[in-house]
């Protein structure tokens, strides 16, 4: 048998196959070509998330926001830097004593006669 | 992403090509069933928006890699029996089967077709890369250069396994 031969012969037998192939796809049973529709529809459909995934993102995204929103008021202002007399004020002990007699220092501003009508009197019974 | 009527009208139409290929491959209908089902979820995930004149091999690609997968699960699932077996006092050994369902035969088929069912058992026993090659040409009719990239190797290497399929298949089923 020539390689010519040899090839058609290959050729013939291959038809032979295929056509044996192709009727078995042909063949295909019902309740088989049922479920490659189902594969096919399953494929088709928007991809489902897992229940973990689906529940766990809106869930988190909830504790997110009432975390924010329950840390804004006690969000702090920034605090602005203390002027360098301010300090000054503060750690010297003289100064501490004069705003703890703040309050009075302030009515005798309002009231400048009040102290001269008290000491007044005191000094005339004196002498 | 909402799938074209292209792609359902290409997964309709492969379905039952791919059915065949691949339970030629895995001789069990569900396995066939699951692969069919990965590989088209993975294309229409992954590719669906690639020309659809690349759906064909890169469908078949997958399809493979899906096939080769599950051959490999039942490798070591074989193995992980046949390691117990040794374990078991002889005539025993018949219960240690982990699900209990023997390997289906071709000869269960559907097909009542007894030259079908000869062409199809010879065609699996073929050594998987001279398989693939010879379905892929036949069954799904893709020509040498689709069938390299379904396969992943070179068209002469396609046109080897096809050729040295064709021989194995004459000699086992003869002038049909």
């Amino acid at each position: 048998m020539s390689a010519d031969d040899d090839d058609a012969a290959d050729r013939a037998f291959e038809q032979r196959v295929r056509a044996d192939l192709r009727r078995g796809v042909d063949e295909l049973p019902p309740d088989v070509r049922a479920k490659l529709d189902r594969i096919v529809d399953r494929a088709l459909s928007p991809p489902r998330r897992p229940p973990m995934i689906r529940f766990a993102l809106p869930a988190g995204a909830v504790a997110v926001l009432a975390g924010l929103i329950v840390a804004q008021p006690w969000r702090q202002p920034e605090a602005p830097l203390a002027a360098t007399d301010d300090f000054a004020l503060l750690t010297e002990g003289d100064n501490l004593d004069l705003l703890e007699q703040m309050e009075f220092y302030q009515w005798l501003d309002r009231h400048p006669d009040e102290l001269d009508a008290q000491v007044a009197p005191e000094s005339a019974q004196r002498s | 992403m909402e799938a074209s009527r292209e792609l359902e009208s290409f997964l309709r139409g492969i379905g039952p090509r791919a059915f065949r290929i691949a339970r030629l491959g895995l001789r069990e209908d569900q396995d066939a069933f699951d692969a069919v089902q990965e590989a088209m979820i993975k294309l229409v995930r992954r590719y669906g928006d690639r020309p659809e004149k690349e759906w064909t091999p890169l469908f078949y690609t997958i399809l493979r890699n899906c096939v080769h997968d599950l051959q490999r699960s039942h490798r070591s699932r074989n193995s992980l029996v046949a390691w117990l077996r040794r374990f078991v006092p002889p005539g025993e050994a018949e219960s240690v089967e982990l699900s209990g369902d023997a390997p289906a035969h071709l000869e269960d088929q559907v097909e009542s077709d007894q030259q079908l069912s000869r062409v199809e058992r010879a065609i699996a026993r073929l050594p998987a890369r001279q398989r693939e090659a010879f379905l892929l040409r036949n069954v799904e009719d893709l020509d040498v250069a689709e069938t390299a990239i379904a396969m992943g190797c070179t068209e002469g290497s396609v046109k080897t396994h096809y050729s040295r399929a064709v021989r194995a298949l004459r000699e086992q089923l003869g002038d049909l």
